[in-house]
This record gives C-alpha cells, sequence and structure tokens, in this order.
C-alpha cells in the first residue's frame, strides 16, 4: 500500500471517530452516560499524562520523566492549576533528574 | 451581553487561552516533521499527514510503523482514535444546538489540548464555546502544520534525544487535567487513571493503553457513588 493511500486512510479513521458524536449527540444522556462524560476528560488526561511519565520509551522506567511528573504535580500546587506553572516546574524537575542520573 | 459580542469575547479568550500550548506544539510538530523525513516519508506526504490526520500521537506512530507495514500503522490509527469517541458525546454535549457545518468544523480539530481547554472553559457561562474552541483549533492548527514544515525543513538536522520531547506534552496533559480535578469523583478518576496507566504499559501494547486505562477509570469512576 503506498504511503498516500495509507495516509488517507488514517485521516478517514481519525476524523470518522471525531465526528461520530458531533453528528448524532446522544438522546437525553442518562445519569450514568452523564456522569462518565464528566470524568472522561480527567481520566483521559491522566492517563496520557501518566503513560508518558513512566514508560516514555515504551517499556516501564522509573527515570527523569517520572521526576517530571513529579515537578508538574508539584507546579500545579504552587502556581494554582496553570499550564505553564505544571510545564515549567515539570521540566525543571526532568532536568535536575538528568543531572542526578549523569544523562 | 450581545450575541456577536459575546463570541468575538469568547474568540480572544480561545486564542489568549491557547497561547501557553504553542511553544509545546511547536516543538513536538518540528520532532515530528523530522523524524518523518528521518523514517523515509516524503516532504510533501509528511505536510499531508499534518493537515488531514492531525493527530500528533497517530502521526508519530505512523512514521515509527512505516517499515512494518499497512496493518500495524492502521491498528495503532484505530486504537489512538477511540478515545475521539467519548470526546465527541462530551463535546458535542456542551456546544448544544450548534448548526452542522460547526459541528463538523469543531471535530476537524478535536484533539486533546483543544478539548481540554474547552473543557475547562465550559466552567464560566459567560463563554460561547464554539467561538472559543474556533480559536483555539484555529491557533493549534497553524502552528501544527508551520512547525511541521519546519522540522520537514531541518529534517536530519534536528536530534530529538536532546530536547526532552518526551515529557513535554505529558505535562501539558498533566496542567490540562489539574483545573478538572474540583470534587471526589474527579479525583477518584484521576486516582484510578494513575493506576490503570499504569498497569496498562504491563499488559496491554503501546496503541491501545491510554484509551483502555481512560475508559476503564471513566466507567469505574463515574459508577462510585
Amino acid at each position: 500500500m503506498s504511503h498516500f493511500i495509507l495516509i488517507v486512510l488514517a485521516a478517514v479513521i481519525t476524523f470518522a471517530s471525531r465526528l461520530s458524536f458531533m453528528l448524532r449527540p446522544l438522546p437525553d444522556a442518562r445519569v450514568k452516560e452523564s456522569r462518565f462524560l464528566e470524568v472522561f476528560p480527567t481520566a483521559l488526561f491522566v492517563a496520557l499524562a501518566v503513560n508518558g511519565f513512566v514508560a516514555p520509551e515504551g517499556t516501564l522506567d522509573f527515570g527523569p520523566a517520572l521526576a517530571a511528573g513529579f515537578g508538574g504535580v508539584a507546579g500545579a500546587f504552587l502556581f494554582k492549576r496553570s499550564i505553564l506553572g505544571v510545564v515549567g516546574v515539570g521540566l525543571v524537575g526532568y532536568w535536575i533528574a538528568r543531572l542526578i542520573w549523569g544523562l | 451581553m450581545p450575541p456577536s459580542f459575546r463570541s468575538l469575547s469568547s474568540f480572544r479568550r480561545g486564542l489568549r487561552d491557547t497561547f501557553p500550548l504553542v511553544p509545546p506544539i511547536a516543538v513536538f510538530g518540528a520532532v515530528f516533521g523530522a523524524l518523518a523525513v528521518q523514517a523515509g516519508l516524503s516532504p510533501w506526504l509528511t505536510m499531508l499527514s499534518s493537515l488531514i490526520v492531525l493527530s500528533g500521537a497517530a502521526q508519530v506512530a505512523m512514521a515509527g510503523l512505516l517499515a512494518s507495514g499497512a496493518a500495524p500503522v492502521l491498528l495503532a490509527t484505530t486504537g489512538l482514535a477511540l478515545r475521539h469517541l467519548p470526546m465527541s458525546a462530551a463535546l458535542s454535549g456542551l456546544i448544544g444546538d450548534a448548526p452542522v457545518y460547526r459541528r463538523v468544523q469543531l471535530a476537524w480539530v478535536l484533539v486533546d489540548e483543544t478539548f481540554g481547554l474547552t473543557v475547562n472553559a465550559s466552567r464560566d457561562p459567560s463563554v460561547d464555546l464554539v467561538s472559543f474552541k474556533s480559536a483555539a483549533d484555529l491557533v493549534l492548527y497553524v502552528t501544527w502544520l508551520t512547525s511541521t514544515a519546519v522540522g520537514v525543513f531541518l529534517g536530519a538536522d534536528v536530534d530529538t534525544s536532546r530536547l526532552g520531547i518526551e515529557v513535554i506534552f505529558p505535562l501539558v496533559f498533566l496542567g490540562l487535567a489539574a483545573p478538572l480535578l474540583r470534587n471526589r469523583r474527579q479525583w477518584l478518576t484521576a486516582g484510578l487513571a494513575v493506576m490503570a496507566a499504569v498497569s496498562a504499559v504491563l499488559v496491554l501494547p503501546s496503541e491501545w493503553r491510554v484509551t483502555a486505562a481512560a475508559i476503564a477509570a471513566a466507567v469505574i469512576g463515574s459508577r462510585v457513588k
């Protein structure tokens, strides 16, 4: 399969998943569904973050990336949950850990 | 507040709120552009993927799996795309009765970052979420395309291992999650997501981990009283 067709297929799969419920909204979501949709963003972002912190190369690795995670949590508390605070303190934690690890 | 003024003010707020995400997105876009060219994708196909796929995770996975053939690429894309289903359901509920062309437009750039910003903005009832997300999408799309082009241009000169790129996006996602933790259910769901994500690393292939962990944590978190 050519790279061009592969990219078009990947685009179709991705856009179809994005468009799914945008065109057909859930009719009067029940309590359970509402609660699920309320907590899903939190679950998604925490899962994305933790996956990057504990397995930056794909396998479990408690290294500088995990230190960035702890730095990010500290940044959230120190800077009232600002994204820049989380990223800034997290990166500081990451680079300090790299120095300590000798990387 | 008149509707047009509310839309304009929400659009401006969308631009302002998305600004802090520009540097990490630009770095990631440049790294993707360089990686794709180094993996053997031609410059114009690399740009095409940023133009029509517009999914950092799927595009990086694609670049990494090109040599393995079509099936692994499409499987990885499907696994990563599944998380858009609950995202689109949640966003659809937030934007109310927006017309179809607006829904299609908002779905085109339904990515983790602008979705998170929109969910956070939805806590303020004065914000017109369609205008807000349109602005956020515009900033993200332009940044992503421009930075991909820079990465393609630099190609082999970019040493991705030195940038610390692997932690920038996890930190952005942590920053998007932090404002959502406002009650016990959200905290509980976050705790479950931590456990599920670590467990998923141990038992699942990489393309399914985030989707499976997020759905499992949200299902359990939403059922606990």
